[in-house]
């Protein structure tokens, strides 16, 4: 495998996916929706920052297992917390799977779109080459777009609840865990599951619909969460970030294994 | 003894039970212009498919510089440049992007890629739409772009399939122009056309291809001269002319609503028609690739 082509594959797809305005609003407008509206609209509840004591419902057990240097807070303040430290963050790895699924939707099957491929296949490019720069061109930018979004995020959530937390707060060890960790695994899913969608779809929208079945893994995640499953713990979090790399592993290897030009063209 | 570009001996082509390409040998030399003639269907994409180590072979032997398709592909595909039949430009990139990005690809560095599109844009007089995206183009500018994209890599051996095909006589003059200095600088061209008259005049040697097989190979004018001699005489395809170049005991061909005599000396011939049949019409032209094309085949090209 040659770096230089794989480089010169990767650069050729984000220069395109640049030219695709559907695909850079998309996701413009998911990062700020995730990163900076919701935080600043949670942020803005007005939630009783009264004394402790009141009846949080459905919430009380969740907050027992909040650090012991978060209990302290007032109900209010740790509902805050809660909300934006715990029941988002799984939200905010929407961003990873989406960038990666809409850069992996434009760089696979817009080239179908565009009959491009041909043209690839005059050059001594390999196959394996055109996919190495594909997956990079997907997951690179998916994972820088993860990490600004986490620190804008962070940055969100210190602004409008610092005053009532007492300080700054996020991100809490399992929310950096989570950014860092899980993160690029769910970036790599997005990438490897578009190119297997690819190979099956005819339009840059039906492969980016059905890749976004993937946030399903994310919901998931979020229930859990929600269920009080799988709160907070640090080493859950590992292990899901185990998991994930463990599938992208065997998706990356089987797209490889179908990934042909000739395929993607349906002729020999 | 120089290599020849291109050596294909049997080399064959089947998709499933049907052979597009049947048993065809050929050499192509080093600074050769060197056409495909052949109507559609014939197999002429087929066979430059395989030699730009793109389709596989099913049987027979194929060299480039020397080098197997099966095996070195990558090392001839280094080497060569390819105008497929479509054109298939980056729709969404601009004239000079397109050829930048392809650049990459024969892993050319930035500056030496900058340098190289800047002067085919030049050669290929696209410099006024240098920025423009290609949606916009007309055909005979894509199609040059296409061209200049196929020679990003400097490459030894160019093949061109159909290059000229739907495209006006203005547009198609200006691409042969083109072809013509290219061909000047010493390139080996491998092209396929089914512009006979084009091709005649362009091509150091040619083959004829229909249903997969070579029918005859070499210059256009020994073609010419060996299979018809030097003229046609055209008449009116009516009973009476008939019966009487039966009488006088000349040789014809009908096509359609017009009978060919080819003579290697229309003169005196001419003269004798004229005085014992008498046609309504009459008219002599120089003989050329569609009339060897037409009783090869029994069919005109463009069919
Ligand atoms: N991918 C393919 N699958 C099946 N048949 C094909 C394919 N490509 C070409 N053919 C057939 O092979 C024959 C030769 O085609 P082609 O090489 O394209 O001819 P030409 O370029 O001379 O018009 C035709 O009968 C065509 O239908
Ligand atoms: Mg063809």
């Amino acid at each position: 495998m040659n770096w230089r082509t794989v480089r010169a594959i990767a650069g050729k797809d984000l220069l395109e996916v640049r030219k695709n305005r559907l695909a850079i609003w998309s996701i413009l407008g998911l990062s700020f929706i995730l990163s900076v509206g919701m935080p600043l609209l949670i942020g803005l509840l007005p939630f009783d920052v009264g004394p402790s004591g009141g009846d949080l419902g459905p919430f009380e057990a969740l907050m027992t297992l909040l650090p012991p240097a978060l209990q302290g807070l007032p109900d209010g303040a740790r509902m805050v917390v809660l909300m934006l430290g715990y029941f988002l963050a799984p939200l905010f790895l929407i961003i990873p799977l989406m960038v990666a699924a809409i850069i992996g939707a434009e760089s696979f099957v817009g080239e179908k779109e565009r009959h491009t491929l041909e043209g690839l296949l005059y050059t001594p490019a390999t196959d394996l080459e055109l996919y190495a720069g594909k997956v990079l061109a997907g997951a690179v930018p998916s994972v820088l777009a993860a990490y600004l979004n986490f620190t804008a995020y962070a940055i969100v959530v210190n602004l409008v609840s610092a005053h009532i937390v007492g300080g700054i707060w996020f991100p809490t060890v399992t929310a950096l865990a989570l950014a860092v960790w899980v993160g690029p695994a769910v970036a790599l899913l997005g990438v490897s599951a578009s190119v297997l969608v690819s190979t099956r779809v005819e339009t840059f929208l039906e492969a980016n619909q059905l890749t976004g079945l993937l946030s399903l893994v994310i919901v998931g995640l979020m229930v859990g969460q929600g269920s009080g499953l799988l709160l907070l713990s640090l080493p859950v979090l590992l292990l899901v970030g185990l998991v994930i790399y463990a599938v992208d592993l065997v998706l990356i290897r089987l797209g490889a294994a179908v990934f042909s030009r000739d395929r993607l063209m349906a002729r020999a | 003894m120089t290599q020849p570009a291109i050596l294909a001996e049997g080399l064959e082509k089947r998709f499933g039970a049907l052979v597009a390409v049947d048993r065809c040998s050929f050499v192509v030399n080093e600074g050769e212009v060197f056409g495909f003639l052949g109507p559609n269907g014939a197999g002429k994409t087929s066979t430059m498919r395989m030699i730009a180590c793109v389709s596989p072979k099913t049987g027979g032997r194929l060299e480039v510089f020397g080098l197997d398709v099966n095996e070195r592909p990558r090392e001839i595909k280094a080497m060569i440049g390819v105008v497929s039949q479509e054109n298939n430009l980056d729709p969404d990139l601009s004239v000079y992007d397109n050829l930048v990005v392809f650049a990459r690809f024969f892993e050319l560095d930035r500056a030496e890629a900058a340098r190289r599109a800047d002067e085919l844009i030049e050669f290929f007089g696209l410099g006024e739409k240098r920025d423009t995206v290609i949606e916009v183009l007309s055909g005979g500018m894509k199609r040059r772009l296409t061209i200049a994209r196929a020679l990003i890599n400097r490459p030894r051996l160019v093949i061109l399939d159909e290059p000229t095909t739907g495209l006006d006589p203005q547009a198609r003059a200006l691409i042969w122009e083109r072809l013509r200095t290219l061909r000047d600088r010493g390139s080996t061209i491998l092209l396929s056309t089914h512009y006979l008259e084009e091709a005649e005049r362009f091509c150091d040697r040619l083959v004829i291809m229909d249903n997969g097989k070579i029918l005859i190979e070499g210059r256009p004018d020994e073609i010419v001269s060996s299979r018809m001699g030097r003229a046609v005489i055209e008449t009116v395809d009516d009973p009476a002319v008939l019966a009487c170049l039966a009488r006088e005991g000349i040789a014809y061909e009908r096509f359609g609503d017009l009978v060919h005599i080819t003579t290697n000396s229309p003169e005196p011939l001419i003269q004798r028609l004229v005085s014992s049949c008498n046609p309504s019409r009459l008219s002599v032209r120089n003989a050329t690739l569609e009339d060897v094309f037409l009783r090869l085949t029994g069919r005109g090209l463009k069919d």
